[in-house]
């Protein structure tokens, strides 16, 4: 009985990897954004020539 | 020093647009996630057996559909959102409309790919293959070789504005070629009944349609929950390309004073 | 540059192609195909490169399918569309790119010839050489598929009504692809999607012409084609400005 589950299992474990893998994706792209907001500041703190 | 003082206003904004849109984002996103629990409940659970099939692996695997049809309900739904904010930003041509496109693209790709894998997966327990023509995976397939085309052209283009135009007018003829696309193939596959046509039996495959009010009902509720989920995708999405392209622009800022 | 821009601008703008009307519009059309074929006739390049392409695709079918008779009518058309789709690609993409090569677009663009006669002199351009080539190629196709000679005439109507289903998206399309990084590989990915509705016509029409099936069985075909043309040649018309302004 548990053989005849698995497809319905791998139909939905599709939807939440798909859906896991887009929102993982945003969520680190967020992040590196952030980083690199942090950055730039960095430098503009250290080099207040950049005017 | 202007720069400094533009950059903490920059992110005074920010913080500003956090606090207030961390609320909304915030409850959307945890609507959305109690709503999608909630649909799994609602297919896997609730609905009802599809009780005219025989093998129980095809009786379960009939599920799949309420998941199944959600996406692809919801990835034509965000194409029809990208041609029409295509359309306003070609007339208009505020970013604003841009940034919706390409959220929505992404979106909807990642929903087509859904289909596309799910279909595949409950074909194989119905039909005994792994993949076929029938007319609803092969539009799939072309929607989704579409999106892909919209991100290959996107990422192709250097220049910023030129990307947002192209994209534009792409995703245009894209949303005109899909009906064109569908009725061409619903008519290529009643031409070839020597082939195996599950589309014929998709309806059987679904346990019989109009038989069951409860099986109406659960995939209603799957559609909504899924509305709402694409809502909370296009959200963040958008917040997150906003955010790149004040970097972006900032980034370029500097370089400009460097040099 | 700026020489190479005025000659141009001058040949394509003059005092018959300058002023209103529909007269005039359509002069400067004919301007830019004339131009094309120009350009064509004296290069030659591009003829050359469709023909012998196309060839080696059937070529390639021809043998990589290893046919015995029985098989050959099934996979015919398929085979002819195939090699018709890829070198019209490959025509589509070289328009496009020769002139940005020399700057020859940016004059067409200074000169005042609308935008959209721009698009409907390159797209119509596009429609003959693409069908002049193929339709060359069809007795190489029907001697090697041993399919019967009378059949050439109507496969030539139906070459040049694909020709425009191709050039009607492509002509849009190849004048983007030309501004990308990845430019000929672009066109394909972008175009082949779109293109699938007017390609099974074409095939469904080739092969009721080759398997002699009576024309009511394939009208709707041939309705679906030509409302494909019509419709993507009018949206490809109007969308056409938004890419080349500047």
């Amino acid at each position: 009985m548990m053989g005849d589950m698995i497809y319905l299992a791998a139909g939905y474990v599709v939807f939440w990897l798909v859906s896991f893998v887009f929102i993982y994706s945003l969520v680190s792209r967020q992040r590196s954004l952030q980083k690199e907001v942090k950055m730039l500041e960095q430098l503009v703190q250290d080099e207040p020539e950049l005017k | 020093m202007a720069t400094k003082a533009a950059l903490s206003q920059q992110e005074q904004q920010e913080i500003d647009v956090t606090r207030a849109g961390f609320n909304w984002g915030l409850g959307l996103t945890i609507a959305s996630g109690l709503l999608m629990l909630a649909a799994l409940y609602m297919a896997l659970v609730w609905a009802p057996d599809a009780a005219n099939l025989q093998a129980p692996a095809e009786r379960y695997a009939q599920r799949i559909f309420y998941f199944h049809v959600s996406s692809a309900w919801l990835g034509f739904l965000a194409f029809i959102v990208a041609a029409m904010v295509s359309l306003l930003y070609l007339i208009t041509r505020r970013e604003k409309w841009d940034v919706w496109s390409l959220a929505s693209v992404e979106i909807g790709l990642a929903f087509f790919t859904m289909v596309i894998i799910s279909g595949s997966i409950w074909a194989k327990p119905t039909w005994n293959v792994w993949w076929t023509w029938d007319p609803r995976l092969t539009i799939s397939t072309i929607c989704w070789l579409l999106y892909i085309g919209y991100l290959m052209l996107r990422g192709a283009v250097d220049n910023p504005e030129k990307q947002a135009r192209f994209a534009a007018v792409y995703a245009l003829i894209a949303a005109i070629s899909v009906p064109i696309n569908w009725m061409a193939i619903r008519w290529w596959r009643t031409i070839h009944p020597a082939v195996i046509a599950p589309g014929n039996n998709a309806e059987e495959a679904m346990g019989g349609f109009g038989l069951s009010a409860n099986i109406e009902t659960a995939l209603y509720f799957c559609l909504f929950a899924f509305t709402v989920f694409y809502i909370m995708l296009m959200y963040h999405r958008i917040k997150l390309e906003y955010l790149r392209r004040q970097v972006e622009t900032l980034k370029q800022q500097i370089i400009y004073r460097q040099s | 540059m700026a020489e190479q821009i005025t000659p141009v601008a001058k040949s394509v703008s003059t005092s018959a192609t300058r002023g209103r009307g529909l007269g005039s519009y359509w002069r400067k059309v004919m301007a830019v195909v004339g131009k094309d074929i120009a350009t064509e006739l004296r290069t030659k390049e591009m003829f050359s490169a469709m023909f012998v392409f196309s060839l080696l695709i059937i070529f390639i079918f021809n043998f990589a399918f290893d046919l015995r008779a029985e098989n050959v009518q099934v996979l015919a058309p398929g085979v002819l569309w195939v090699a018709i789709a890829f070198a019209g690609m490959l025509g589509l993409s070289r328009s496009f790119i020769l002139e940005r090569d020399r700057g020859v677009l940016d004059g067409l663009l200074l000169a005042p010839v609308d935008r959209s006669a721009i698009y409907l002199g390159k797209m119509i351009g596009n429609v003959l050489f693409i069908s002049l080539v193929e339709i060359i190629i069809l007795p190489f196709f029907i001697v090697l598929f041993n399919q019967p000679v009378t059949a050439l005439l109507p496969l030539a109507g139906v070459v040049v009504l694909g020709s425009i289903s191709l050039a009607s998206v492509g002509t849009l399309f190849s004048a983007m692809a030309v501004h990308t990084r990845a430019r000929e590989v672009m066109l394909p990915i972008m175009l082949f999607p779109v293109i699938i509705p007017a390609m099974l016509a074409a095939v469904r029409l080739t092969a009721a012409i080759l398997d002699k099936i009576p024309f009511a069985e394939v009208s709707q075909w041939l309705a679906l084609l030509g409302a494909f043309d019509l419709i993507f040649i009018a949206a490809s018309f109007m969308l056409f400005e938004f890419v080349v302004e500047e």
